[in-house]
């Protein structure tokens, strides 16, 4: 009898223990999401009640924006004449070559620039964002700063958070601008595509609500991938192998969110532009 | 008369557990008024946690921390962030702002907090530099600068404001001696001149003797003695004296 109880015990820590390491990749993911929420309803108060850092905010829209441009044009000319080339050998096959820079340019404008800006920016910006924060975490200049009564969020994540997306709709718009110059001069230099009706179907398709709509992913994009950076680096903790940790998962779970949540913006976005 | 009205921080009953480690338990200490005191205890044994708790940087589990009679802990963000108004802090590593060169660093807290010219600030700046010792270094960066540099760096920085209390983590850890004495005068001078009120966590004896108003011995979670060096060196209390003269205990070496 008390063989059986214990026996029944025993079974039943295990089945305890079993469902608690089952459990706990989901209640550590929960209470992630949690403190995330908590830090951007925190950033969003100070940056209404908070003291306004306008030397901090342009220092930063500087490192982010301003010195990622070469390379924001550079990836955007090369996606745009790839993108070119791609598509008129499919067009080719239905003698509709025509239709090579119409195409492009939605696909430019609605997507191409916007996912890839971001892409760029978190792997750019992002992991330094991180690697900056989590560095002045470890090396107690985060609680310096709160020592001087300067509350971190305020002076860091505030100016960071607003640079990034004031910067983002202007980089996507020079992706999409060098993009759509590299496939015009793939078609019609490369691939000697006529040039009016090029034009013609272009100007046909393209609406300014297309542009619009990756303005919108960028603004989004731009406020989610600072504050990830942020968030990973402000909870930074185990010195330089915490740092490394922070900048890369920075940087992955800036990317998925990017990719994940376009999905569900194009879906939004689609119903508000039929 | 409140025999605590001459404290400035008063801590109570405070309980802190990282994980399964408890690092407070129980811990009571008041910090008097225009003095220095000094809490002494074995590395890990949770005195910068004590230190960062006193302004605010970490929150007790329990407890109370009271600033001049008001509790920190009962206190919204903002107000957190006044009450850290009256407190500089020294780090253990100076934790001076590495993008920025000595002079941003030192004025920092004024252009954060005052309304002040820039030709005002330079002159406040260069006067605080001066007075820890150093000249002409503004313009180089944290990482140019020695590990003594530094420390007074940070000192000029946490002094920039005037404050009440001044809290030193560890001060002259990792210094050679002459650089520790140097410092210790320092922290002295800065007591004499400014008149305020300064805490300092240390395991350096010497120091301690010669600086210590007041010695609080942190052992296990709590305050296990307080008083005058005097009362400290006359202790009975083994562990005490084992601290004292840097004895091992038979335990710690098993």
């Amino acid at each position: 009898m008390i063989e059986a109880i214990q026996n029944f015990l025993f079974r039943n820590s295990r089945l305890q223990a079993t469902l608690t390491s089952v459990g706990k990749p989901f209640t550590g993911a929960i209470k992630g999401v949690g403190s995330f929420v908590f830090f951007t309803l925190e950033t969003v108060q100070w940056f209404f009640r908070g003291k306004f850092h306008v030397r901090v905010l342009f220092r930063e829209m500087v490192k982010i924006g301003v010195n990622s441009t070469f390379i924001i044009a550079l990836v955007g000319l090369f996606s745009g004449m790839v993108f070119a080339l791609q598509t008129a050998s499919g067009f080719r096959l239905i003698n509709a070559e025509s239709l090579v820079g119409s195409t492009v340019g939605v696909a430019l404008a609605r997507e191409l620039a916007p996912v890839f800006t971001a892409l760029m920016i978190v792997a750019r910006a992002g992991s330094s964002i991180a690697a900056e924060i989590g560095t002045m975490t470890v090396t107690e200049q985060v609680d310096a700063l709160k020592s001087m009564a300067v509350h971190p969020i305020n002076y860091l994540v505030v100016p960071r958070v607003l640079a990034t997306t004031l910067m983002m709709p202007l980089l996507v718009g020079i992706f999409n601008g060098l993009g759509l110059f590299g496939a015009y001069i793939v078609s019609i230099y490369l691939l000697e595509i006529p040039e009016g009706p090029y034009m013609m179907h272009y100007h046909k398709v393209m609406e300014p609500q297309d542009f619009f709509q990756g303005l919108i992913k960028g603004v989004v994009f731009g406020v989610i991938v600072s504050l990830i950076a942020c968030y990973k680096g402000y909870h930074t903790n185990n010195g330089a192998e915490g740092v490394g940790r922070s900048t890369t998962q920075a940087v992955v779970a800036g990317s998925v969110t990017v990719l994940v949540l376009n999905y569900f913006l194009t879906t939004w976005l689609l119903q508000l532009f039929p | 008369m409140n025999p605590s009205s001459s404290a400035v921080i008063q801590m109570k009953d405070l309980r802190k557990s990282f994980g399964t480690q408890k690092v407070m338990d129980g811990l009571d200490l008041e910090i008097p008024r225009g003095k220095i005191t000094v809490i002494i205890g074995r590395s890990g044994e949770g005195k910068s946690v004590l230190l960062k708790t006193m302004i605010g940087l970490i929150f007790p589990d329990s407890g109370k921390v009271l600033i001049e009679g008001t509790d920190m802990l009962e206190l919204s963000g903002q107000g957190q962030n006044e009450m850290r108004k009256k407190f500089g802090m020294l780090f253990q590593n100076a934790a001076l702002f590495d993008s920025m060169n000595v002079f941003d660093n030192v004025a920092f807290p004024l252009r954060q907090h005052s309304h002040l010219e820039e030709d005002e600030i330079e002159v406040k700046v260069l006067d605080k530099l001066a007075k820890v010792g150093l000249k002409n270094v503004g313009h180089k960066m944290p990482s140019e600068l020695s590990g003594g540099m530094r420390k007074r760096v940070g000192l000029a920085r946490a002094l920039m404001l005037d404050p009440e209390i001044i809290l030193y983590d560890e001060p002259t850890t990792g210094l050679d001696p002459i650089l520790t004495d140097s410092i210790d005068n320092l922290i002295l001078e800065t007591q004499k001149s400014f008149g305020l009120t300064s805490v300092i966590v240390s395991h350096d004896i010497r120091s301690t003797i010669k600086m210590a108003d007041k010695i609080a011995m942190l052992y296990e979670g709590r305050i296990l003695s307080e008083g005058s060096p005097e009362s400290f060196r006359e202790s009975k209390d083994p562990r005490i004296q084992n601290f004292l003269q840097g004895k091992a205990d038979k335990d710690f070496i098993g």
